[in-house]
């Protein structure tokens, strides 16, 4: 096959905007395309951030005055419990989301993300999702127990009505999307970048990205568990949190907050990594200590798991227990001084130059300490109980995530405006808006670390006037509104240079980084031709870059096939290895969000066994996504240019879809060890031990569902080795889905034998919570095998092009794996409380 | 200072510290925001020297990463970490003592609170606490979860369902004190108060044992 | 270098820790355990319980297995710029995490453990 012939930049360009813009008019509504999906993740960010706003300003209105009439304790708890969820699930997490996914595959010098279809899904999943919630708020059935859902609050014996199954069935529904963007995020770091970026080249924003993404693989699904679980109990009366039957509202504390800190770092770190990107630019010097960044900001992914009962010092656990996450607090702020240090040192070894988002980043430094020093005063367990639930802690993770997230985005706003945009401000209202946002903000939140140790407890609706919060209540309240004018004026700001801002010609800022080499505003396939990168990505020359690239003189300058093409790297050394061929626009991941948002609905409106139909609709949909991928004939390496070629992604050897299901199963398998460690800490630490029914499990059925896990593994295997010596792998593939079936059969009899009624204990609760697990990844393998067999009939797998189903054997090990140990779980907690033999 | 003095009072001001676990963390905190004020303004300084200055050999990128982001922040740190740990220590209940002890039961939304000795004496939302002794509450809760706090004494402890928690209070003074749940939960969190008064020890078992099953001050 | 190599390699860089991490998880639960099973009125010899000898012994393990790491990066060499890079990096975590084992857990030695 031969590489097409190079041709003029005009006709690249529009060959490949041929290939790759999303068609006009209702097409809009099949976008997969990076730049398009990164700047409506931010829109519909900023959106939910304007109502979360709204949400704010009431409450402040509310508390202005003591004895206040304004709404009653039933509206304003929900006011304060969906500012808290707006902002942190629909609006931070999905931010920085947006940010990344514009901007990532640019700095890396890709064409897109690894999973342009996904992006898309987790677009309408997090919109559809933000909907339910803003809905609920519209009809005032919003939930109103708190953005941490605490139990038994938030369990059906004292929140009957549907608004907490909206926290819990829209927030999974949104998180969905986060772990989308967390798997592409990771898998487009480590592969897709330009040839020569080698690991040590990535720009620093990839590094906190990476690190970002992967917290998110293990901080997620622990929250998710708990939701699964308190959905459970609500709707089927299974006790997991119930102090009467075994339960533990404990639990539910621990799996929020082992979330719930670590999302603190997932909502500061890419800001970190956008402040990282600019100071190098406005100190016009490149960043100082990357590596000892690097190795920071890994502790800082490690370290922020280990300080979670830093919110619950007041539950009344050991002291030493207390002492280690009190010293891993205080730990945390190590690394975080460091990479401060680092960017003053950058500034000092430079020549810094002032400018609207170094003045927003000033802002930065100012509120971002001032919450850290907080920080470790909260993480000292005697300070701590005093402040704990007081206004002193609302101060505190305001300057932490006000500081640590808004203001960064604020000057990654103007930062990179004009690369959306292609026009530049004049800077008019960029400046009293900082001064107003600054300003109230400090005023609205400095004080009320004082009315915090003046004994105002949080999430009060009202507070009599004799006790002396009253002035810096109404303090904080005008401070309010003052922001809330400066981010009206940064709004209207935006809109005049959207709207009247100059044109520029390429560069504004004399950045050093990739993205700055694409044409601005960006063509959808943003390079026209990949470059050769040769120094570190944080710091080359753009300009220089760019007009090769225009010209089709990198990688990848021409169109093929009516293909969208880019390049995957080695993860290490990053030479090309494989052209990677993304799917074209569809409306498919519009349909499937919104089955998987009619799953949502039915869960919500109760109608369990309707739930079925668009469950099948969705994971069918989802299936039909592969049906333009893949080849039914060998194509073997691929002319990239330069001389050089390689294989296209279905006949590599870990293409991209492979690293996405390994880390997909770390999720999953962080998922099962949440799921074990809720089980074990029921038995151990929940009252009403033990359970007045233990459960004797049928040893022989759980023996033959645990061989034909192990069964169902092999023959996958067997099928894959069938297919490297080129005979029909569908016998193996059959045998594969009968044995997870079968696995499914027996389990369910466990469950009916053993397990007749689980909402007798948490004992049988956890057991049939396992054994439920172990059924679902059985169901999927079968799904999968099937698959297989499917792809098999279109003739879409060889030799060669094998991806399908060495994808499926990953599931089908991990699946074994998992079930054993699930089943070996299941005795070892009946054995615990004496269900012996 | 009278002016700082005065405007950290009231009934519920953790600052205003009326025994001795609320006065040591009142002093940690006062030394914490001298420490904190210390290292921001030089934070500052150091950023707005980085920005006129840059270039200057005291500033060099080494001596702020190691000196600026490990040295200063671990000694800090452990120092800190160190004396919390002490103070910590301090707070935890000893069986050396035999205290008066008192059972605090929260629901939605009252506080009940049961005293020894004499058989069933109750009292809601009023507590009623011996001064000069220390007094040792065991903490539970009917429903959901709530917390315990009477700030002018010392922390706070949770009142969990299925529970009991133990926290040691002191009161140095008879008079009275502020208490308030500090765990939302539900439509009463804001109101959910009580009353602690402590008296001289002869008067609080005098007031203690005619209260009945009926209970002082019930809602 | 293969794809799984590399992934190896990869991971050195969380290897530090991820000791950290094991430790966290097994002191905790062995405090949990301890607690639950009255371990610290468990006296042995010189008026130290068995709470505190075990917990103990299990911080002073990590620590080794720590400075273990910390000696193996060290000696190991590379040349070449990815993978100098990256023994750099797994080398300045390890030490951190090192630090961060001896900081996180060192209330065992003193504290009142149940």
């Amino acid at each position: 096959m031969d590489q097409p012939s190079p041709s003029s930049p005009i006709k690249l360009h529009h060959d490949l905007q041929a290939i790759w813009d999303t068609k006009p008019g209702w097409g809009r509504l099949s976008a997969v395309n990076h730049t398009v999906l990164g700047k409506r993740f931010i829109i519909a960010a900023f959106v939910f951030f304007a109502i979360g706003g709204v949400l704010a300003m009431l409450i402040r209105a509310q508390l202005a005055t003591p004895r206040s009439a304004f709404v009653g304790p039933d509206i304003y708890n929900q006011l304060f419990t969906m500012h808290g969820t707006v902002m942190m699930f629909l609006f931070a997490i999905p931010m920085f989301e947006g940010f990344a996914i514009y901007l990532l595959p640019k700095m890396l010098g890709a064409r897109d993300m690894a999973f342009p279809r996904l992006t898309a899904y987790g677009f309408w999943c997090y919109v559809f999702g933000g909907s339910i919630l803003i809905a609920a708020l519209l009809l005032g059935v919003a939930p109103d127990s708190g953005w941490f859902m605490y139990t038994p609050l938030s369990s059906s014996t004292y929140s009957p009505g549907i608004n907490a199954d909206i926290w819990l069935l829209g927030i999974t529904f949104v998180e969905i999307s986060a772990l989308s963007a967390a798997i592409e995020i990771t898998v487009s770091i480590l592969k897709l970048r330009a040839p020569g970026m080698s690991i040590d080249r990535l720009p620093i924003m990839a590094w906190y990205l990476l690190v970002t993404a992967l917290m998110m693989l293990f901080g997620f699904p622990p929250l998710i568990l708990g939701s699964i679980l308190l959905e459970l109990e609500r709707a089927f009366d299974l006790p997991f949190f119930d102090p009467v039957r075994g339960g533990d509202s404990l639990l539910w504390q621990h799996l929020f907050w082992l979330f719930g800190h670590p999302e603190v770092y997932i909502i500061f770190l890419p800001a970190a990594g956008a402040i990282s990107m600019m100071i190098p630019t406005f100190a016009r010097h490149p960043l100082v200590g990357y590596r000892a960044i690097i190795a920071a900001i890994i502790a800082v992914g490690f370290l922020s798991f280990g300080l979670w009962v830093h919110h619950m010092f007041a539950i009344g656990i050991p002291h030493l227990a207390l002492a280690f996450f009190s010293a891993a607090s205080g730990l945390v702020a190590i690394p975080t001084g460091l990479q401060i240090f680092a960017w003053i040192a950058t500034l000092a070894s430079g020549r810094p130059r002032f400018d609207v988002p170094m003045l927003y980043l000033a802002g930065f430094f100012v509120i971002f300490v001032i919450g850290g020093l907080t920080g470790v005063m909260l993480a000292m367990v005697p300070f701590n109980l005093q402040a704990h639930d007081t206004h002193f802690v609302v101060a505190h993770l305001h300057y932490v995530l006000v500081g640590g997230f808004v203001f960064p985005m604020l000057a990654a706003a103007y930062y990179w405006l004009p690369h959306i945009t292609g026009r530049v401000s004049d800077h008019k209202l960029s400046v009293p808006a900082f001064w107003l946002i600054f300003g109230g903000f400090n005023m609205t939140f400095f004080l009320m670390h004082l009315t915090g140790l003046l004994g105002m407890p949080r999430r009060i609706a009202s507070y009599p006037p004799e006790a002396k919060w009253e002035w810096l209540n109404l303090l904080s309240s005008v401070g309010s509104f003052l922001m809330a004018i400066g981010f009206a004026l940064f709004v209207v700001d935006i809109i005049l240079q959207v709207r009247f801002g100059k044109a520029f010609r390429r560069n504004p800022w004399g950045a050093r980084s990739l993205e700055w080499a694409t044409p601005t505003p960006p063509p959808a396939y943003a390079f026209a031709s990949l470059p050769r990168v040769q120094s570190r990505a944080d710091w080359l020359d753009p300009e220089d870059h760019a007009v090769k690239l225009a010209a089709g003189r990198g990688y990848l300058g021409f169109a093929r096939y009516g293909w969208m093409e880019t390049l995957g790297v080695g993860m290490i050394e990053g030479e090309p290895d494989q052209v990677i061929v993304l799917p074209k626009p569809t409306i498919l991941p519009l349909w499937t969000g919104l089955a998987t948002g009619a799953i949502v609905l039915c869960l919500l409106f109760k109608a369990y066994w309707l739930a079925l139909l668009p469950l099948a609709i969705t994971v069918t949909l989802l299936l039909s996504w592969t049906r333009t991928t893949g080849a039914q004939s060998d194509l073997g390496p691929l002319p990239i240019g330069h001389g050089q070629s390689a294989a296209v992604h279905w006949e590599a050897e870990r293409p991209p879809s492979w690293w996405a299901m390994v880390f997909t199963l770390g999720a999953d398998a962080t998922f099962f060890a949440s799921l074990l460690f809720g089980c074990v800490f029921l038995a151990l630490i929940a009252p009403a031990w033990p359970p007045p029914v233990v459960v004797s499990p049928s040893y022989g059925l759980l023996a033959l569902a645990a061989l034909l896990m192990i069964a169902a593994a092999i023959y996958g295997r067997l099928a894959l080795r069938d297919l490297a010596r080129t005979r029909s792998p569908s016998a193996w593939l059959g045998l594969c889905a009968l044995s997870h079936a079968g696995v499914c059969a027996v389990v369910a009899a466990v469950i009916a034998s053993d397990i007749p009624d689980p909402t007798l204990h948490a004992h049988h609760a956890t057991l049939f919570a396992i054994l439920g697990y172990a059924f679902l990844h059985s169901g999927v393998g079968c799904i999968l095998a099937l698959y297989g067999v499917q792809r098999q009939r279109h003739g879409k797998l060889s030799a060669l092009r094998s991806l399908d189903l060495r994808i499926g054997s990953l599931w089908h090990d991990y699946a074994a794996v998992a079930g054993v140990v699930a089943l070996l779980a299941v005795v070892a907690l009946c054995w615990s409380v004496g269900g012996r033999p | 200072m009278v002016l700082l003095l005065s405007a950290c009072a009231g009934d519920l001001s953790a600052l205003d510290a009326a025994g001795p676990n609320a006065r040591n963390v009142a002093n940690l905190w006062w030394i914490m925001v001298a420490g904190s004020a210390a290292i921001f303004v030089l934070v500052g300084a150091i950023l707005c020297l980085s920005f006129t200055q840059p270039g200057r050999h005291w500033l060099s990128a080494r001596w702020l990463i190691v000196g600026g982001g490990l040295v200063m922040p671990s000694a800090v740190i452990a120092a800190l970490v160190a004396t919390s740990f002490a103070l910590g220590e301090r707070l935890l209940v000893h069986a050396e003592q035999a205290p008066v002890r008192i059972e605090a039961t929260a629901r939605q939304w009252q506080w009940e609170f049961r005293y020894p000795g004499s058989d069933g004496a109750l009292s809601f939302n009023e507590l009623h606490i011996p001064a000069g002794r220390p007094v040792d509450f065991t903490v539970t809760s009917g429903d959901v979860i709530h917390s315990f706090w009477i700030p002018r004494l010392g922390g706070k402890i949770d009142a969990i369902p299925g529970h009991t928690n133990t926290i040691r209070l002191l009161a140095e003074k008879p008079g009275h004190y502020g208490g308030i749940c500090a765990e939302f939960c539900g439509e009463g969190h804001a109101v959910m108060r009580f009353a602690v008064e402590a008296h001289e020890p002869q008067r609080f078992t005098e007031i203690v044992d005619p209260l009945n099953a009926s209970g002082a001050g019930q809602q | 270098m293969g794809e799984v190599a590399s992934g190896k390699r990869l991971l050195a860089l969380a290897a530090g820790f991820v000791i950290w991490s094991v430790a966290f998880v097994v002191l905790y639960s062995a405090l949990s355990i301890g607690c639950r099973q009255g371990w610290s009125d468990v006296h042995l010899l010189a008026g130290l319980s068995l709470q505190r000898v075990q917990l103990v012994a299990l911080y002073v393990l990590h620590l080794l297995a720590g400075l273990g790491l910390v000696v193996f990066l060290r000696r190991s060499q590379f040349t070449s710029g990815a993978a100098a890079f990256l023994q750099t990096v797994a080398f300045y975590a390890a030490i951190a995490a090192v630090f961060s084992t001896a900081f996180t857990f060192a209330g065992t030695l003193m504290l009142t453990p149940c």
